[in-house]
């Protein structure tokens, strides 16, 4: 949750595309139906499994479930880690909050007066085609670009916030020749 | 049909699957409460919060159910 200042508004709440959160999650599902192949190639070998007299097929279903539950625990942490990964962009500054994994929360503040150049990028025919890719916002006298990867329609919201950036700076002169 | 050439024993007693079932329901704890530490912190709104939850635990009770239930099975089969 961020604190704005008190003449501060959010302009632009940014996450990354659908599209990386629903690839990890075919990995998941994929690692969900490892266990049912590796089943199908034991059947296949000419080797019978038993477990002292007790049935075979409860002792699956058991490891089967463990192994789906810990995916569905997996999965939440996947999912908490791509929601929580956002872009905020006010009226006077830019808020970069990256969370990586459970334990590690990184967060930059870039003020607008900061940024000299915003451009965006879409490399490859599956970013074009679904249409997201990265955001670099430039800035005076730093080595550091801020970088924001993975966006959806990176083109629009680079507009957006050149846009944002304009007005800083008008009203900023503004506020400079009145006082 | 292949012919079962060779037999292998797995001998599990139903005293370590139950291990094993404790051992996940107190690490779906740990990770729900670190989960929600972060939802609640870091900007998750609260009808979203709510959907989360309740989809998480609901998923989680049914696996744990089967899981107990599948070790019933195995252990008086």
């Amino acid at each position: 949750m961020i604190v704005l200042d008190k003449n501060e508004h959010l302009v632009l709440q940014i996450r990354q595309h659908w599209f990386i959160f629903f690839s990890q999650l075919i990995v998941l599902l994929f690692l969900a139906l490892l266990p049912l192949i590796v089943i199908e190639i034991i059947k296949l070998l000419p080797v019978e499994i038993i477990s002292s007299g007790r049935s075979i097929l409860a002792l699956v279903i058991f490891f089967y479930s463990a192994w789906l539950f810990i995916l569905w625990m997996v999965g939440f942490v996947i999912w908490t880690d791509y929601y929580l990964d956002i872009w905020f962009v006010t009226n006077t500054k830019v808020i970069n909050i990256e969370q990586k994994g459970l334990f590690r929360r990184e967060i930059s503040v870039l003020h607008l007066d900061k940024i000299q150049d915003v451009t965006s990028d879409v490399r490859g025919m599956l970013k074009t085609l679904i249409d997201y890719g990265n955001i670099s916002v430039h800035t005076a006298g730093q080595k550091l670009d801020f970088v924001i990867r993975n966006v959806p329609q990176p083109d629009i919201i680079r507009e957006k916030l050149s846009e944002t950036i304009k007005l800083f700076r008008e009203t900023a002169e503004e506020t400079g020749d009145n006082s | 049909m292949v012919g079962k050439d060779k037999i292998i024993d797995l001998p599990i007693a139903p005293e370590f699957l139950w291990f094993i079932l404790a051992f996940l329901i107190i690490l779906f704890i740990a990770i729900y409460l670190i989960l929600i530490y972060h939802w609640k912190s870091y900007g998750l709104e609260h009808n979203p919060r709510i959907f989360a939850r309740t989809i998480f635990w609901i998923i989680a009770i049914v696996l744990i159910l089967i899981m107990a239930f599948s070790i019933t099975g195995f252990e008086y089969s």
